[in-house]
């Protein structure tokens, strides 16, 4: 077994779940952050305009799922802004790649 | 590689053995996926938050990476088609037992032992390849293998939500058996013969279990973290703690060690280190995308586990299609601007995803998925296969 392929894809791998939990604890801090956000901008006082046939008591919770709705909605926008960023970077960090040498056709196995 | 010693297959042997280890690769990669749109659905089973079920993805990623690096210690000990056949076997078993688990607790106890089985089989898979086919071929063994890791992390949500909608989630676990026995059968009957030469070795021990305590502590402190407050909680402090100990002891320890778990030589080629750091950074992006789509879809905007699969599936159409073209381009092109070239297209796919709003219809998600597709194959196969970069691969 090759050491090199064999690190490459425990690293790979490794940074899998790394990568798959850090994204769900950005999302879920990003969302309460912007809940908090969404929130602070709501002037208590205005009235609910109810929509026919919703009591006030039911209005209330539809409201605040709204807005979590789109508080999640946010927090996923930005981590797409955010890993638009990030793979622009990681495309530059391969050019420290050295180049390959010689002529390319001639490095193949066909 | 000591697996050059047989001579390469030919004809059906050739075309079977293929197809059984591009599947073995395929199954275990698949399962790092195929729970992801089955979170809310086995958490709901269970009893559990949503945040808790997410340990079921990466206690599975987390066994996984442990293994990978025993695999050179394994196969020489065991042999390397007697370890692959083992393997599979525990990995049928494993699954088995994830299916009939009744609570959290015994599915991530499972679920790691899946993982740990599952590890050997991504290595092991790509040497075996490279080893039943002729000497000058290796490449065509390793675009194969690769084109299995591309598609098979993008096949699983739409298994996942296609049995979790139609059967039980207990399936998504139950299908490895047939696709298993399968494997495990056919290999057999094609390898049997072709077992490396086994000796005693010394095993790392230190260095195991470094390694573990490093990567278990780790993720425990990312999962764990999120519902306890970061460094406000003392048990996360001792987490991050152990964490950065371990990794600091793992490396002093590796650099002297003389069979060591992980050969941290291979870090002196310049290339080497920089497509690996790459592939892994790109993986771990890509990876959050794919935990965090079905989420989203399923928590926010209503869909099923059936149509969160559909939403990502878009991305196998143009990945199947330009993985042969990356192929065959490697040869002739400098592989960073292949690279590069495959990044941007993630980029754009990420931009467009950063534009949607709460209103987005199906197709405003699946066509950045689909656009993501085009990128993928570029990334991963040019990075992976080693020749390219002159990796310590050899």
């Amino acid at each position: 077994m090759a050491a090199g392929a064999g690190l490459q894809n425990f690293l790979r791998v490794m940074s899998m779940a790394f990568g798959g939990s850090l994204t769900q604890t950005y999302w879920e801090d990003a969302a309460k952050a912007s809940r908090a956000e969404l929130v602070s901008i709501i002037n208590p006082n205005t009235p609910l305009a109810l929509p026919p046939g919703l009591s006030a008591d039911a209005a209330q919770p539809m409201f605040s799922m709204a807005v979590s709705g789109q508080a999640f909605m946010v927090a996923t926008n930005h981590f797409y802004a955010y890993a638009t960023v990030l793979i622009l970077i990681f495309a530059a960090v391969v050019w420290l790649v050295k180049p390959p040498k010689g002529a390319l056709q001639t490095a193949s196995g066909h | 590689m000591t697996s050059s010693e047989y001579p390469a297959l030919t004809g059906s042997k050739l075309g079977l053995s293929v197809l059984f280890l591009s599947l073995s690769n395929f199954m275990v990669v698949l399962d790092s996926t195929i729970t992801n749109v089955s979170i809310p659905t086995i958490s709901g089973d269970l009893g559990v938050s949503t945040t808790e079920g997410t340990w079921v993805i990466t206690a599975y990623a987390v066994a996984e990476a442990i293994t990978v690096p025993l695999t050179g210690w394994l196969s020489q000990r065991f042999g390397q088609v007697r370890l692959f056949i083992g393997a599979v076997a525990a990995f049928v078993l494993f699954s088995v037992l994830c299916g009939m688990a009744n609570s959290l607790e015994t599915l991530l106890v499972f679920r790691v032992f899946q993982g740990l089985a599952g590890g050997p089989l991504i290595p092991l898979s790509a040497t075996l390849l490279i080893s039943v086919f002729p000497n000058g071929k290796s490449n065509v063994a390793l675009a194969l293998w690769g084109m299995t890791t591309v598609v098979a992390p993008i096949a699983g949500p739409v298994f996942g939500g296609l049995i979790c909608d139609s059967w039980t989630w207990p399936w998504i676990f139950y299908i490895n058996i047939f696709v298993g026995l399968a494997v495990g059968i056919g290999s057999w009957w094609i390898m049997r013969n072709r077992e490396t030469p086994t000796e005693s070795c010394k095993i790392d021990i230190t260095g195991l279990g470094l390694l573990i305590a490093f990567v278990a502590s780790f993720q425990i402190m990312l999962d764990k973290g999120r519902e306890l407050d970061w460094f406000a909680s003392p048990f996360i402090v001792g987490c991050a703690v152990v964490s950065f100990v371990s990794l600091g002891v793992l490396v002093i320890w590796e650099l002297t060690d003389e069979n060591p778990v992980i050969d941290f030589s291979v870090f002196a080629s310049r290339n080497w280190l920089v497509s690996t750091i790459t592939l892994s950074l790109m993986f771990g992006l890509f990876f959050g995308n794919i935990v965090l789509t079905p989420l989203w879809l399923q928590q926010q905007m209503g869909y099923t586990a059936l149509w969160a699969g559909l939403a990502t599936a878009p991305m196998g159409m143009l990945a199947v299609a330009t993985a042969p073209i990356v192929g065959r381009l490697l040869p002739k092109i400098d592989p960073r601007i292949l690279v590069t070239y495959g990044m941007v297209v993630l980029g754009i796919s990420f931009f467009m995803r950063s534009q949607l709003t709460s209103q987005a219809d199906y197709a405003s998600i699946a066509l950045p998925m689909l656009v993501l597709g085009a990128g993928v194959p570029a990334c991963i196969i040019t990075l992976t296969i080693p020749r390219r970069f002159r990796l310590a691969a050899g």
